[in-house]
């Protein structure tokens, strides 16, 4: 059976194609403005990859910030599901899951059958998020895909005194003005995020085995200190920004058995 | 005998150069210098133009969060004692005292005899916020002054339901994509900004008189819809952003006249 599972994040979409218990295609985009047109074509993506109409998949699940925007899909679910259950699937041994996105950072507990059972988001302020971090490295003027390894570079790093993404913006004007180098501020910038998010992590409580989920698993920089303060190294699956489309995929293949098995039966 | 009062912020500096209760200079500039080149600056103007020279000036107040910079001050005092000594000065019925400059609000409650008995602040967090509002003048495509007119004027306010200053900046970005009539979209703009003022406000209550000052004060869209919010008449002083400045002044007075 063929299933489909898309996750519409603030940032970033992806669509993934299912048969069975093997991922066959995905497809990973910018969400940009028009998030119905957007899960489409990051399913078609996957669709030409599989060499698939989307007539045959059985079932697709949305999830994510933008699930009510996926007009293809047969039901949605939240992220929170979708990522205890796409981690689940890489790392059956997984009890902790945090997922840093573009514009929300979760903390998520899990039992040993990938089922959520307490989280804690930040949502409300982009301190913490993918987007802080995006915010900075353009004020800075470094490429989004360098600021992580190059803030392990620093021997020297500058503490930063603000939260606010909008005030940190000054500060690191100012710091750049008053000559500090770039490398520490953006040391200081990582530590700052790390610690906001060590924060979420331990409210929820930290348990091993512990993964990293979203586009910020591909920063060194904020794994590495996120690590230091957990205590614990942590499982960081290959393409981390497909876990929410994979969940519910696989979440998809259970509600298509779950309608199969009551179609039998009736 | 004359005294000064300077008020260094995190955008501009502000002078007053007070003789008795008449104010000789009262002036507010936007500054990118380091506090204590921005308020040199502006002493040399006042003095230049009240014909003064510095040995006039008995005592010398500073307050704001530069206040430390400012190297020809002989005290420094909170900007929550400077406002509200300023903000009573002006309107003596004063109870409640709200300012809200470029990078923070702070809301002051005022005994009968005009003592600071609470207050509560902001100074985390962009949103509710002069910075949050001159942000959104880029994103709209109007200027700031424009902005509070068409607020003050506008019926229907357009949702913000983010609370984070970027957040809501991508959120006005796609209200527009989608065709929301700008005036609502100003209009919530400014809504999102009273909701985060009145949440600091809250913490110590509205006792009336309410008196609104600081620069984000000047905008006619945050006065009218905030008077619209709090069921109270909402007093702004004529020169808003030089209050503090005004009760460093007074307290200089106050401090050095004995």
């Amino acid at each position: 059976m063929l299933l489909g599972g898309v996750d519409v994040g603030s940032r970033t979409t992806c669509a993934l194609i299912l048969e069975d218990d093997k991922i066959l295609s995905y497809g990973l985009i910018n969400t940009g403005a028009e998030s119905a047109k957007t899960s489409r074509k990051a399913m078609d993506i996957a669709l030409d990859q599989a060499s698939l109409r989307l007539e045959d998949i059985s079932y697709v699940l949305g999830s994510g910030y933008g699930r009510f925007l996926v007009p293809f899909a047969n039901e949605n679910v939240t992220e929170i599901w979708c990522h205890a259950r796409g981690a689940h699937y890489y790392f059956p041994t997984v009890r902790t899951i945090l997922d840093m996105g573009g514009q929300d950072c979760k903390a998520i507990s899990v039992d040993a059958n990938g089922n959520h059972t307490k989280f804690l988001m930040n949502d409300k302020c982009a301190a913490g998020t993918g987007r802080f971090l995006e915010l900075m490295a353009e004020v800075l003027g470094f490429p989004l895909e360098q600021i992580g390894p190059l803030s392990l570079e620093s021997k020297n790093e500058v503490k930063i005194s603000t939260t606010c993404a909008v005030f940190a913006k000054s500060e690191v004007a100012f710091l750049m003005r008053s000559h500090v180098n770039k490398i520490d501020i953006l040391a200081g910038l990582h530590e700052a995020t790390s610690v906001r998010t060590y924060g979420l992590l331990k409210r929820v409580g930290i348990k091993s085995d512990f993964v990293i989920t979203g586009g910020i698993a591909k920063n060194v920089g904020v794994v590495r200190r996120v690590e230091e303060k957990v205590g614990l190294k942590a499982l960081i699956p290959e393409e981390p920004q497909l876990i929410g489309a994979l969940g519910a995929a696989l979440l998809a293949r259970d509600k298509a058995h779950a309608a199969g098995i009551a179609r039998q039966a009736s | 005998m004359t005294f000064a009062g300077v008020d260094v912020g995190t955008e501009s500096v502000k002078l007053v150069i007070l003789r008795g209760d008449q104010i000789l200079f009262s002036k507010a500039f936007a500054s990118e210098d380091e506090g204590s080149v921005a308020s040199r600056m502006i002493m040399e103007e006042g003095l230049g133009q009240t014909g003064l020279s510095m040995d006039n000036i008995e005592y010398v107040v500073a307050t704001g969060t530069g206040r430390a910079t400012v190297e020809f001050a002989h005290k420094q005092r909170s900007e929550q004692l400077c406002h509200a000594r300023g903000a009573r000065w002006l309107i003596p019925s004063a109870r409640t005292v709200l300012d809200v400059g470029a990078e923070g609000s702070r809301a002051m409650r005022l005994s009968e005899e005009g003592k600071v008995v609470d207050f509560a602040i902001n100074s985390k967090c962009a949103s509710g916020t002069g910075v949050f509002l001159r942000g959104m003048t880029k994103v709209v495509e109007i200027p700031l002054d424009e902005m509070g007119a068409m607020a003050a004027a506008a019926e229907k306010a357009a949702k913000i339901s983010s609370f984070c200053a970027v957040f809501a900046e991508s959120e006005v970005i796609s209200s527009i994509h989608t065709g929301v009539p700008k005036e609502s979209i100003v209009a919530g703009i400014h809504e999102a900004v009273i909701s985060r003022l009145l949440e600091v406000v809250g913490r110590i209550g509205i006792t009336p008189d309410l008196v609104v000052t600081g620069g984000v004060a000047n905008n006619v869209g945050i006065i009218k819809r905030l008077q619209a919010r709090v069921g109270v008449e909402v007093k702004v002083p004529e020169s808003p952003q030089t209050v503090g400045a005004l009760g460093a002044a007074l307290i200089a007075q106050e401090i050095g006249g004995k």
